[in-house]
């Protein structure tokens, strides 16, 4: 019973942002989402050549064709401010805020 | 034109490291000069193939597609160094007695070699597709800035080929008892390392969720980020925040290496007792 009241909970519990690049930007630049909770981030790629959303604090990276999207999980963060940025074009950065 | 010599750096780099330690390990064996660059040659093409398809791939599995396809040829990749470190602890003595007596290159079989050219073309074949889709999109982009970015490109190329070269000079230079066990330690460690990549690339797509608290945080003292950091995590597959199912398969790869090895071993032949 135990067991599966965890297994259902988890599955409610995902926080999804949704993000897309255009023009080489993150919009938004800045996400949030609650402590403690999984978070999967959906990035559509506006674009017209390829990205990889990827960040180190969060450890996730996968490329994102044009016209592509893209979802990737993050395991439940502490507190914190994490950047995530597009390795193909590194200026493109944003953050997301875990109060 | 920095931005792309950095790129294309950090991704051949991280497979130069992979092919150094192969040319090294297979030192001494005929014909390996070929294996290897034909490893390189079909992870460049595969590589190509996989740029091109990145569109169908990503969506395939639910979306999970890419991380299915890394963490699948990284499994892969972790069976040929585990197969060929059993190989060895079978064959090692005899191949390292025919070398000292033969006084040159000798035939190890196609299979061990066939085995390490498989990794090197995974090897390739997962930073080289970053390298071709970025190279693309910059060749793509308008403007005069794009020749800059793909001569920045190739310097990054043939940096990173310069640590492939750096990596097998620095081994070869091990002295020869202590050769098998170096490099059978490094292809352990390399497996190791790939395991827990392939566990990571399944937590990212939510197929693998058991035991995924971070077990330590050592951002602090080396960063994933940092070259240092990359370096270990190809190496040895060092991540600053491993969750507690990446500790776990990496561990169990090296214990069941090391038992394979020891299963498999030939016994060292008993020394006739003098009297």
């Amino acid at each position: 019973m135990f067991l599966l009241s965890v297994g259902i909970a988890r599955a409610d519990e995902t926080v999804i942002l949704s993000l897309t690049i255009k023009d080489h930007k993150f919009e938004p630049a800045e996400v949030h989402a609650p402590a403690g909770k999984s978070i999967a981030f959906a990035v559509k790629n506006l674009g017209t050549i390829a990205s990889e959303f990827e960040s180190s604090e969060l450890h996730v990276e996968k490329v994102i064709p044009p016209g592509g999207e893209a979802v990737v999980h993050v395991r439940p963060l502490a507190p914190g401010r994490y950047n995530f940025f597009d390795d193909f074009h590194r200026q493109t950065q944003g953050f997301l805020v875990v109060p | 034109m920095l931005p792309s010599l950095l790129i294309v750096f950090r991704e051949v780099f991280e497979a130069g490291l992979i092919v150094g330690i192969v040319m090294a390990v297979t030192s001494g064996v005929a014909g390996r000069g070929r294996w290897v660059a034909g490893g390189v040659v079909a992870g460049v093409l595969g590589a190509c193939v996989v740029a091109l398809f990145t569109g169908g791939l990503s969506q395939l599995f639910g979306g999970s597609g890419q991380e299915l396809f890394n963490a699948c040829i990284l499994i892969f990749a972790v069976l040929m160094l585990g197969w060929h470190n059993v190989w060895m602890s079978r064959h090692g003595r005899e191949l390292a007695a025919e070398m000292r007596a033969a006084g040159e290159a000798v035939a190890a079989g196609s299979k061990s070699l066939a085995a390490l050219a498989l990794v090197v073309t995974i090897a390739v074949l997962r930073e080289g597709s970053e390298v071709v889709l970025f190279l693309y999109g910059v060749a793509a982009a308008d403007g005069g800035a794009s020749l800059g970015m793909l001569i920045g490109g190739v310097i990054g190329l043939i940096l990173g080929s310069l640590v492939c070269l750096l990596t097998y000079l620095g081994l070869i230079t091990i002295p020869t008892r202590y050769l098998f066990a170096v490099t059978s330690t490094l292809i352990a460690l390399l497996a190791a390392g790939m395991a827990a990549q392939a566990i990571a690339f399944l937590e990212q797509a939510d197929i693998l969720t058991a035991f995924d608290q971070t077990v330590w945080d050592t951002s602090w003292i080396l960063s994933n980020e940092s070259f240092l950091g990359r370096a270990l995590h190809t190496l040895i597959g060092y991540v600053d925040q491993p969750t507690a199912m990446q500790l776990i398969v990496y561990t169990a790869t090296l214990a069941v290496i090391a038992v394979l090895m020891k299963l498999f071993a030939v016994p060292p032949t008993p020394r006739p007792r003098t009297v």
